[in-house]
C-alpha cells in the first residue's frame, strides 16, 4: 500500500480529525483569539506559583532560612525556563493524541483522538524521523507545538496541524509492518463507530 | 580495566553508602519488617510468624518476596538488627550493579569507554541511588536480571553450560525477588530464546548437562509454579495492585449489564479496560517524567528530580540516533524490546507512573544514554555537577523536611522511647494513625517496637503479641477510666484539648517540617 493512501485512510479512522471539522466554527473561533490568548498566557507565566516555589526551596521554607551561594546557583529562575520547556514538551506527549484527548468537544471522553494501536508505530515514525535527519519536519512540528504552547491551550482545534502530523509519523512507523495494517484499519474504523454512537446517543 | 571497575565502585559506593542511615530519615515499614524477619530466620531459622524457611514471607496484608529476607541474614549477623544492617545488603548490590552493568554493556557489543560510561551513569544515577539507599526489593531483583542477561550472552558467545547455569540462577532470582520480574523475566527471556535460538543449539549437545540445566530450572522455577497456581502467596499480590481494582475503572464498568446493543459493542468492558490499561501505559512516555519530575523528593508543583538527571537528556537524544545507525540487529531488537515492555508490569498495577515498579526498564535507558556520550561529554561533563548537587539538595533537604511522615518519621523515636520506660508502665498504646493534616496514615508500629526493642523471636512468632503493648487508636478518656499507669503514643488527634490535660504530655516528637507528629501521654500525672 502506497504511503499517501495509508496517511489519508488512517487520517479518515481518526475520529478526531472529523470532530475538528465538525466543529469548524468552533475551531476557527480559537484561532482567531490566539493572539488574546497569547497575551493572557505570558501574563499567567509572570505570575506563576512556580517562581514562589523555587524561592521557597532557595530559603529552604519558613524556619531554616538559608540564602547560600549554592542555594542561589541552584534554585533561580533557570529552573522556571526549563520548566517551562517540559511544558512546551507536554504539548507532544502521545497520551494526549492517542488516548485521553483534551476532554472537549473534539475528543470527548472514552474516545481516542487518533487510533491507539497506532501509538508504537508512532514511535518507530519517530525513530525514522531521527534516523533520516528530516530537519523539516521538526521544525514544522516544533512550530505548531509553539502555537499551542504560546495559547496556553491544549485542545485539539489548536493542535489539529499536529494531529495530522501524528498521524502522518505513524504511517512512517506502520508503513513496513503490512500484516498488521489490516488489524489497524478495523480498530480504525471501531473507533469510527464509537465516535458516530458517542454522537447520536 | 581493573582501575576503572575500582573507581566506579568507589563512586557507587559513596552515592549510596553516604549517611545512609540518615537518608532517608526513617526505615519504612517494609524494611522494619524485612528487618525483623530476617533477624527471626537468624535467630529461630522461622520467620516472624513462624514459618520455617519459608519462600514467601507473609507480611501486614500480603506477602513479600523472600530474597531480602534471606539477604539480610549475613548482615544482621555481622551488624547486628540496626539500620545499617537493614539497608546494608541492597546498597551493596546497588553498587555492583554499576559494575556488573559494564560487564553487561559489552557483552551488547558496545566499545569499552561506552560501557565504562554506562557504569559511571548508573553509580551516580538518581533513580537508582534513592532506591538503593532503602533496602528495596526492585534493586535486588535489578541486579539478577542484569547478571543474568550477561551471563546469559556469555553463555551464548563461550557456549558454556556454566554460565548457561549462571543465567538460569540469576533470572530466577530476579523472578523471585520483586513482583515486577515476575511478568517481565519471563518475556525477556522469551524474547532471547526467539531471537538467538539458533546460538542455542549447542546446549542440546550434551544430554547429561542439558538434564542438569533442567534440574537447575526446576529447582527454582517449580516452587514458584506452586506458589501461582496452588496458593495465593503471588495471586493476591497481583489482586492487590491490579489497575482492576481501581475506582475510576470500576465505576465505569456495566460488569455485563448493557442496555443496548451498540452500547454493548462501543462501551463494553472489555474495551474500558484495554483502555484504562493503555492510559497508564502511555503515561511512562513522558519527558517530564524522565527528566524533571518523578522522584517525588518535593511536594507537587515544586522543582523536583527526575529518573535522571537533565544532562542525559541530549545524551538519550544522541543514543537513539546512534543506535539506529548501528549494524547490531540484536542490540537494536533487545533496546526496542525493552523501551516498549519495561513500563508493561507496571501499567498493570494502581499508582501512576510508579517509579519502583518500573526500575526493570532502567537498562533501556543505560545502553542508550552509555552510547550518546560521544558526541556530548564535555557538555555532560560541565554540567553533571551542578546536576547532582541539585538532586542532593532536594534529597537531603526537601525529601526530610515535606514527607517526613510519609516515612513513618517518629516511630523509631516512638519505640525506642517506649522500650526504655517500658518498666516504668503498666501498658504502653501506641496508635497505628498518625499525619500532620489529620489520622489520615496508618502504620505498623508493633514491628518498629519489634525492630528497636530487638524483641525476641521466639516470644513473639506464635503469640503475636509483644508484652504490655497495644497497637491501636488511643482512647483518652477510657484510659483513664483504667486506673493504671499508662503511656499513650499517638498523634494530636487523639488527644482533643479538652479531655488531655497539658501536663500529661510527658514527651512530643515534630516531624521534620515541625509540625507535631507524635505526644508521649501518661494516665497518671508525673
Amino acid at each position: 500500500m502506497k504511503i499517501k493512501i495509508l496517511f489519508i485512510l488512517l487520517l479518515l479512522t481518526s475520529p478526531s480529525f472529523w470532530l475538528v471539522l465538525v466543529h469548524l466554527p468552533q475551531t476557527l473561533s480559537y484561532w482567531q483569539h490566539l493572539p488574546q490568548s497569547v497575551v493572557a498566557n505570558i501574563k499567567s507565566k509572570s505570575q506563576s506559583q512556580y517562581l514562589i516555589y523555587i524561592d521557597e526551596l532557595r530559603w529552604a521554607g519558613r524556619s531554616f532560612h538559608r540564602n547560600d551561594l549554592l542555594s542561589r546557583v541552584l534554585y533561580n529562575k533557570t529552573l522556571f525556563v526549563i520548566q517551562e520547556s517540559f511544558d512546551f514538551i507536554q504539548y507532544a506527549q502521545p497520551k494526549l493524541y492517542f488516548l485521553a484527548g483534551d476532554g472537549s468537544v473534539f475528543s470527548p471522553r472514552r474516545l481516542e483522538p487518533i487510533s491507539s494501536l497506532l501509538f508504537p508505530f508512532w514511535i518507530l515514525g519517530i525513530l525514522e524521523i531521527l534516523k533520516n535527519r528530516r530537519a523539516f519536519f521538526m521544525i514544522l512540528y516544533s512550530l505548531f507545538m509553539f502555537i499551542a504552547y504560546a495559547s496556553g491551550q491544549k485542545n485539539l482545534a489548536l493542535l489539529f496541524p499536529i494531529l495530522i502530523l501524528n498521524v502522518y509519523i505513524s504511517t512512517l512507523g506502520l508503513k513496513d509492518h503490512r500484516r498488521v495494517i489490516p488489524l489497524v484499519l478495523i480498530y480504525g474504523l471501531y473507533i469510527s463507530g464509537m465516535n458516530i454512537w458517542l454522537s447520536t446517543s | 580495566m581493573a582501575k576503572y571497575f575500582l573507581i566506579i565502585f568507589i563512586i557507587a559506593a559513596t552515592f549510596r553508602f553516604w549517611q545512609l542511615t540518615s537518608y532517608p530519615v526513617s526505615l519504612t515499614m517494609d524494611e522494619v519488617a524485612i528487618g525483623y524477619g530476617s533477624y527471626s530466620l537468624l535467630h529461630t531459622g522461622r520467620d516472624d510468624w513462624g514459618n520455617i524457611l519459608p519462600i514467601a514471607f507473609k507480611s501486614v496484608g500480603d506477602y513479600k518476596p523472600p530474597v531480602n529476607f534471606y539477604l539480610n541474614i549475613p548482615s544482621i549477623f555481622f551488624f547486628y538488627l540496626s539500620e545499617f544492617a537493614v539497608r546494608f545488603p541492597v546498597a551493596l548490590l546497588g553498587t555492583l550493579t554499576s559494575l556488573i552493568f559494564i560487564i553487561f554493556l559489552r557483552r551488547l557489543g558496545l566499545s569499552k569507554s561506552a560501557a565504562l560510561f554506562g557504569g559511571f551513569w548508573l553509580a551516580i544515577l538518581p533513580w537508582h541511588v534513592h532506591y538503593s539507599r532503602y533496602g528495596l526489593e526492585a534493586i535486588t531483583a535489578l541486579y539478577f536480571l542484569i547478571a543474568g542477561v550477561a551471563c546469559w550472552l556469555t553463555a551464548l558467545s563461550k557456549k558454556s553450560y556454566f554460565w548457561m547455569a549462571l543465567a538460569i540462577i540469576n533470572f530466577s532470582l530476579s523472578v523471585w525477588a520483586y513482583h515486577s520480574n515476575r511478568l517481565f523475566v519471563p518475556l525477556l527471556v522469551s524474547f532471547l530464546i526467539i531471537y538467538q535460538h539458533s546460538q542455542l543449539k549447542y546446549i542440546f549437545q550434551n544430554t547429561k548437562k542439558l538434564c542438569s540445566l533442567i534440574i537447575i530450572l526446576l529447582i527454582f522455577a517449580g516452587p514458584f509454579l506452586y506458589l501461582t497456581f496452588f496458593s495465593e502467596v503471588i495471586k493476591q499480590r497481583a489482586a492487590m495492585t491490579s489497575i482492576l481494582r481501581e475506582q475510576s475503572l470500576l465505576l465505569t464498568l456495566h460488569n455485563g449489564n448493557y442496555s443496548s446493543l451498540s452500547q454493548r459493542i462501543f462501551d463494553n468492558d472489555l474495551y474500558l479496560i484495554f483502555h484504562h490499561w493503555l492510559g497508564k501505559y502511555t503515561n511512562y512516555f513522558d519527558l517530564r517524567f524522565w527528566f524533571w519530575k518523578a522522584l517525588d523528593f518535593s511536594p507537587p508543583g515544586y522543582p523536583d528530580s527526575g529518573l535522571f538527571y537533565l544532562v542525559d537528556l541530549p545524551l538519550l537524544v544522541s543514543g537513539i540516533f546512534i543506535l539506529l545507525k548501528s549494524k547490531n540487529k540484536f542490540l537494536k531488537s533487545l533496546t526496542l524490546f525493552w523501551l516498549f515492555i519495561g513500563p508493561l508490569a507496571s501499567s498493570f498495577t494502581m499508582n501512576e507512573q510508579h517509579t519502583l515498579r518500573t526500575l526493570v526498564w532502567l537498562p533501556f535507558f543505560g545502553i542508550v544514554i552509555a552510547m550518546g556520550l560521544h558526541r556530548f561529554k564535555y557538555f555532560y561533563f560541565a554540567f553533571l555537577l551542578l546536576n547532582i548537587f541539585f538532586v542532593k539538595d532536594l534529597y537531603t533537604k526537601s525529601l526530610p523536611r515535606y514527607f517526613s511522615e510519609y516515612w513513618q518519621y517518629g516511630f523509631k523515636q516512638a519505640a525506642v522511647y517506649a522500650c526504655e520506660h517500658k518498666d516504668e508502665y503498666d501498658r504502653i498504646i501506641i496508635s497505628p494513625t498518625f499525619g500532620s493534616l489529620g489520622p489520615l496514615l496508618t502504620g505498623i508500629p508493633d514491628y518498629y517496637v519489634l525492630f528497636y526493642c530487638k524483641y525476641p523471636p521466639q516470644k513473639y512468632m506464635f503469640t503475636k503479641k509483644i508484652d504490655k503493648f497495644d497497637f491501636t487508636r488511643v482512647d483518652w478518656r477510657n484510659q483513664l477510666q483504667m486506673h493504671d499507669k499508662a503511656l499513650l503514643i499517638s498523634a494530636k488527634w487523639d488527644y482533643p484539648l479538652v479531655t488531655a490535660p497539658e501536663e500529661n504530655v510527658i514527651k512530643r516528637i515534630d516531624y521534620l517540617n515541625e509540625s507535631p507528629a507524635f505526644y508521649f501521654v501518661t494516665t497518671q500525672n508525673k
